[in-house]
C-alpha cells in the first residue's frame, strides 16, 4: 500500500479513530493490530511470517541475554548470544536482499581461475521494510546488551515497536529507548498533534507530487545514451534534487502520520543543502542511518582491541596527528562500506552511496593543509556568505556526483555516463529550449522552480525556528489561507491520476 | 467545562477547514472540468438546461447523430422538440443508462436508438470504441447519481472483459481531477471558456466535403448478412433485454452513411435481429432521395454528413418524426425558448458558411 494513496490515508484515519477511542492502556494494541493489517495489505502473509520470525529471534536472544546478565554469567557467553542474534538477523537480510551480490562476485573471482561458475540466480521478494526493521532490531539487541533499558518481556509489545507501520516503507530507523514510552504509554488526543501532523503530511505530499514526481520522467530521459555533455550534468543534478525531494517528502508524510498519534519519530533530514562539507551533509541527510552506523559499526570498530593496538602503533610511527587518523579511517571505511552495502547489493551503491564519501572525506583531510594554505594565500573570508554559499554548492555537486553511480545500472554504465558528460561541450542546451524535449516542458520546469523556491524559503525559516511554529503565531485566516493555497497547489499542479504512479518512493526500494 | 468548550472549538475549526477545502476543490473542478473536441460537455450541459417534460424525441447514438441531427433546426422546421444524447464513438452499452438519465427529467414519446456503432469495435483512428476515453465522454458529463454509478460500474466490467488483468482505477471516474487537473496548462483561457460557437445543443457541424458515388453506395444496402465483431452481439442482446423491460417506446434507426459492404452486411444482421425481437428499425438510407441528399457535396466522409447534409437530414426528419409519431408543434408554447436561441446561433453559423462559400 503506497503511503501517498487514498487507501493509506483512509487506513490511517481508521486507525486514528480506533486509537483514540480505546483506553490509553490499550492503545499500543491498536498500533500492533494496525502494523499487522498494514503488512498484510502491503505484502503476502508469508513475508510477514519472516518478519515475525526475526522478531521472535530478537525477543528470544534479548531475554536470554537479560537472564544471563542477572545470573552474572560469563560476559563472553552473553556477547556470543548477542552476536548470534545480530548474525541471524543479518543473514535473513542478506539472504533476501544481497545474496546475488555474493554469488555474482564469487563467480567473478572463480572466473579468474576456472570456467566453472555458480549457476544460481535467486530472485526473492523481500519482506516489506526488512532493511529498516532489521537495523531497528540490531539496535535493540545491542542497546539491551549495553544495558540502556529494561528488556521488553511482552513479545507483542516488541512487535508493535519493531513493525511500527509508518516506518516500514522508508524508515526512519528507530531507537527503543526513545520510542518505547511514545508507543506503549498511549498518547492523549491533542489538537496540536492533529494539526501539526496534518500540516507535515501536506508538506510531504507537496514535495512528492509537485517536485519529485514531476522531475522523474526528465531524470529518466537524461540517462539515455543520446544525452551527452551538459545533459548528463543537468540530469545528475536533477536526480539529486529528485532524490532529496522524494526521500524527505516520504519522511514528512511518515513523521506527520506518526505525529497524529502523538508518537514523535526521529528526524531524518535537517536541510542537507545547507551542509558546507560532505561530513556535515551526512549529519543532515538520512540522519538515523548515519547515527546507526556510527553507534553500531564505527564506534565498536574503533573500540575494538585490534584497532586500539593499531592506533598505538601508528601514533608511534607517524606521530600523534596522523597516527590518530589511521584507525579512524579504518572505522570510516567499514562504516561507509556498510552504508553503501545497505543501500543495495551492487558496487554502484557500495561506491556511490558509501565509499565515494570515504574517499572524499579522507581526501579532504589529507589535503587539509593545502586548502588552508590556499585560503590564506587568497585572503578568503571563510565566514562570509559568499564562501559559505560556494561551500554549499560544492558540497551539493559532490553529493550529486556520488549518487550518479547509484543512478546507473552498473559501474561501467556509471563511467560511461561520465564519459558522455565530458565528450561534448554544449552549454547552449541551457538556453535553446532543447531541455524541454525530455518529458518536462517549459511550464513544468517553472512549476519545479517555483516548488524548489518554496522549499528553499521554508528551509531558510527552519534554520531559526520551526515553520509550523512560525505559522501558528498568525491569526486563523492567515494560517488557513497558507494551507489552503498549498493544498490547491498540490491539487492543480501535482503529478497524480491516470498515467502517473506516485506510489513508488525511491527509498522504499531499499 | 473549559476543556469541553476547547474540544468543541477545535472540532468546529477542523470541520470549518475541511469545508473550506471542499469548497476550493469544487471551484477547481468547475474550472478544470471535462472538455473534449467533440462537444460532449455541451451535449449534457444543454440537456440539463431543458425544461422538464418538454422533449418529444430523444435520440441516442454516436457522432453520426451529433453531426446529422440538429435539434434547433428540427424545431424551427416543424416545432417538434428532439434532443440527441450522443457523443463521439459512444459505446452502445451506455444506451440504457442514457435512457434512464433522460427519464429523470423528460417524458419523450419515443426514444430513438441509432445502431451505427454496433457494426464497429474501433473508431476511425483504430482506437477501441468500448474504452475509457469514450466512456468518460458520457460518465464525466452525467450529473452525480445512482444511474451514473451504475453506468461506471457496468463499463468498468466491460473494459475488464476486453482487457483481463488490466488495472482500472475506479476512483478516477469519481475524482475526475486525477484526469483533468493537467488542464492548468491551458492557462488563462480556462477562465474564459464560453462554450463553442459551432455546437448547437450538443450537435455540431462537420465542414469537410467528399464526393461519394451514390449508386455504388446504395447498392451495398441489405445485400447480405455479416457477423457482428467483438462483443457487439452481446451488447445488442443486453440492450434488447433492457428495452423489453423498460416499457418505453424505443425505435431503432440507421442514419445515412456510405460505409463498406462488410458494415452494411452487419447492419443487415442487426436489423434482422431487431425485427425478430419485435422492434422497428427506420433505415434512413432508403429515404435519401426524399431528403434531397446530394452525395457529391453533403458528406464529410463515408461516416458523417457535413453541415449541408445535416440541414437536409434535420429538415426531413422534422416532418418525418412529426407525422410518424403524431408529435405536436411547440413553436408557440412556453418552455422551448432554448431551441429558439440555439437556432439563431445556428442561422448565423450557416450564414457565415454560405458567405465564405
Amino acid at each position: 500500500m503506497s503511503i501517498v494513496s487514498v487507501y493509506f490515508f483512509l487506513f490511517v484515519l481508521g486507525v486514528l479513530v480506533a486509537y483514540y477511542v480505546m483506553p490509553k492502556c490499550c492503545r499500543w494494541c491498536v498500533i500492533l493490530i494496525a502494523n499487522i493489517v498494514f503488512c498484510l495489505l502491503s505484502s503476502i502473509w508469508k513475508l510477514l511470517c519472516i518478519a515475525i520470525l526475526s522478531i521472535v529471534v530478537t525477543y528470544g536472544v534479548s531475554n536470554i541475554v537479560d537472564v544471563l546478565k542477572k545470573k552474572e554469567k560469563n560476559r563472553k557467553l552473553i556477547a556470543f548470544c548477542v552476536a548470534c542474534g545480530v548474525i541471524i538477523n543479518l543473514i535473513i537480510l542478506v539472504a533476501f536482499k544481497e545474496i546475488n551480490f555474493f554469488i555474482n562476485n564469487t563467480n567473478k573471482v572463480i572466473s579468474i581461475f576456472s570456467d566453472n561458475q555458480i549457476q544460481l540466480v535467486i530472485d526473492m521478494v523481500a519482506p516489506l521494510g526488512i532493511s529498516y526493521y532489521t537495523l531497528t532490531m540490531i539496535s535493540y539487541l545491542m542497546d539491551s546488551y549495553w544495558g540502556l533499558f529494561e528488556v521488553q518481556k511482552n513479545p507483542f509489545k516488541l512487535i508493535a515497536y519493531i513493525l511500527y507501520f509508518p516506518t516500514l516503507t522508508s524508515g526512519p530507523i528507530m531507537r527503543y529507548s526513545d520510542m518505547k514510552s511514545h508507543i506503549y504509554d498511549g498518547n492523549k488526543l491533542e489538537y496540536k498533534n492533529i494539526c501539526y501532523g496534518a500540516q507535515r503530511i501536506v508538506w510531504g505530499i507537496f514535495k512528492k507530487l509537485v517536485i519529485a514526481d514531476r522531475l522523474a520522467p526528465f531524470v529518466n530521459a537524461m540517462q539515455s545514451e543520446q544525452c551527452e555533455g551538459l545533459y548528463v550534468f543537468v540530469g545528475v543534478i536533477c536526480y539529486a534534487l529528485q532524490l532529496y525531494m522524494d526521500f524527505s517528502a516520504c519522511m514528512d508524510i511518515i513523521i506527520g502520520v506518526s505525529e497524529l498519534f502523538g508518537i514523535k519519530l526521529p528526524e531524518n533530514f535537517n536541510t542537507p543543502l545547507y551542509a558546507t562539507n560532505l561530513s556535515e551533509y551526512w549529519r543532515r541527510w538520512h540522519i538515523t542511518l548515519g547515527l546507526w552506523v556510527r553507534d553500531y559499526v564505527m564506534n565498536p570498530v574503533l573500540k575494538s582491541k585490534s584497532i586500539q593496538k593499531l592506533g598505538k602503533k601508528t601514533k608511534k610511527k607517524l606521530g600523534k596527528k596522523w597516527g590518530k587518523r589511521i584507525p579512524v579511517w579504518i572505522g570510516m571505511f567499514c562504516t561507509w562500506f556498510c552504508v553503501g552495502f545497505w543501500h543495495g547489493g551492487t558496487w554502484t551503491f557500495i561506491f556511490g552511496s558509501g565509499l565515494f564519501f570515504f574517499v572524499m572525506i579522507v581526501g579532504s583531510q589529507i589535503l587539509e593543509p593545502v586548502w588552508k594554505w590556499l585560503i590564506k594565500l587568497l585572503h578568503i573570508n571563510t565566514k562570509s556568505i559568499v564562501w559559505l554559499t560556494w561551500q554549499r554548492i560544492r558540497t551539493f555537486i559532490l553529493f550529486s556526483a556520488s549518487i550518479s553511480f547509484s543512478w546507473a545500472a552498473s559501474m561501467s554504465d556509471a563511467f560511461a555516463l561520465w564519459k558522455r558528460g565530458f565528450s561534448v561541450f554544449n552549454p547552449e542546451v541551457l538556453f535553446n529550449g532543447d531541455l524541454f524535449q525530455y518529458g518536462l516542458d517549459g511550464q513544468d520546469m517553472l512549476i519545479v522552480l517555483a516548488g524548489l523556491l518554496i522549499v528553499l524559503a521554508v528551509s531558510i525559516i527552519q534554520q531559526k525556528e520551526s515553520v509550523r511554529d512560525v505559522i501558528s503565531k498568525y491569526n486563523i485566516v492567515v494560517r488557513w489561507a497558507i494551507f489552503i493555497v498549498l493544498i490547491c497547489f498540490i491539487i492543480v499542479f501535482g503529478t497524480y491520476g491516470k498515467g502517473y504512479n506516485a506510489g513508488d518512493f525511491i527509498y522504499g526500494a531499499f | 467545562m473549559e476543556r469541553f468548550k476547547t474540544h468543541i472549538k477545535n472540532i468546529l475549526k477542523i470541520i470549518g477547514f475541511a469545508l473550506a477545502i471542499v469548497l476550493c476543490i469544487y471551484f477547481i473542478m468547475k474550472i478544470l472540468c471535462y472538455k473534449d473536441e467533440t462537444y460532449s460537455k455541451e451535449v449534457f450541459e444543454d440537456f440539463y438546461k431543458l425544461d422538464k417534460d418538454t422533449v418529444d424525441v430523444i435520440w441516442i447514438g454516436a457522432s453520426p447523430i451529433q453531426t446529422s441531427v440538429n435539434p434547433a433546426e428540427i424545431f424551427h422546421e416543424s416545432g417538434i422538440s428532439t434532443y440527441g444524447l450522443a457523443t463521439s464513438s459512444q459505446p452502445i452499452c451506455l444506451a440504457p443508462y442514457l435512457i434512464e438519465e433522460a427519464k429523470k427529467t423528460q417524458s419523450p414519446k419515443v426514444f430513438l436508438v441509432d445502431i451505427r456503432m454496433l457494426a464497429y469495435t474501433s473508431d476511425l483512428a483504430f482506437e477501441p470504441v468500448v474504452s475509457e476515453k469514450y466512456t468518460r465522454h458520457v460518465t464525466d458529463c452525467l450529473k452525480p447519481s445512482i444511474n451514473r454509478i451504475r453506468a461506471i460500474n457496468h463499463m468498468i466490467g466491460e473494459l475488464e472483459l476486453l482487457e483481463p488483468g488490466s488495472e482500472i482505477n475506479r476512483l478516477d471516474y469519481y475524482f475526475r481531477l486525477g484526469v483533468y487537473h493537467t488542464r492548468w496548462k491551458e492557462g488563462i483561457s480556462l477562465f474564459f471558456d464560453e462554450g463553442d460557437q459551432n455546437s448547437f445543443m450538443g450537435s455540431y457541424a462537420y465542414t469537410g466535403v467528399i464526393p461519394i458515388d451514390k449508386e455504388e453506395s446504395l447498392q451495398r444496402i441489405d445485400k447480405g448478412y455479416g457477423e457482428l465483431t467483438g462483443y457487439n452481439q452481446k451488447y445488442l442482446e443486453e440492450l434488447l433485454d433492457y428495452c423489453d423491460k423498460s416499457g418505453k417506446s424505443i425505435v431503432f434507426t440507421l442514419t445515412p452513411c456510405c460505409v463498406d459492404q462488410e458494415f452494411f452486411d452487419r447492419y443487415a444482421t442487426i436489423k434482422k435481429i431487431l425485427n425478430e425481437r419485435g422492434y422497428e428499425v427506420i433505415d434512413f438510407n432508403y429515404m435519401v432521395d426524399d431528403m434531397g441528399l446530394d452525395y457529391s457535396e453533403d458528406f464529410s466522409e463515408f461516416m458523417h454528413l457535413n453541415y449541408k447534409g445535416s440541414k437536409k437530414f434535420s429538415d426531413y426528419v422534422a416532418k418525418y418524426l412529426r407525422d410518424r409519431f403524431e408529435l405536436r408543434d411547440h413553436r408557440l408554447d412556453k418552455g422551448y425558448e432554448l431551441y429558439g436561441t440555439e437556432y439563431k446561433q445556428y442561422e448565423d453559423y450557416l450564414l457565415g458558411k454560405d458567405a465564405r462559400n
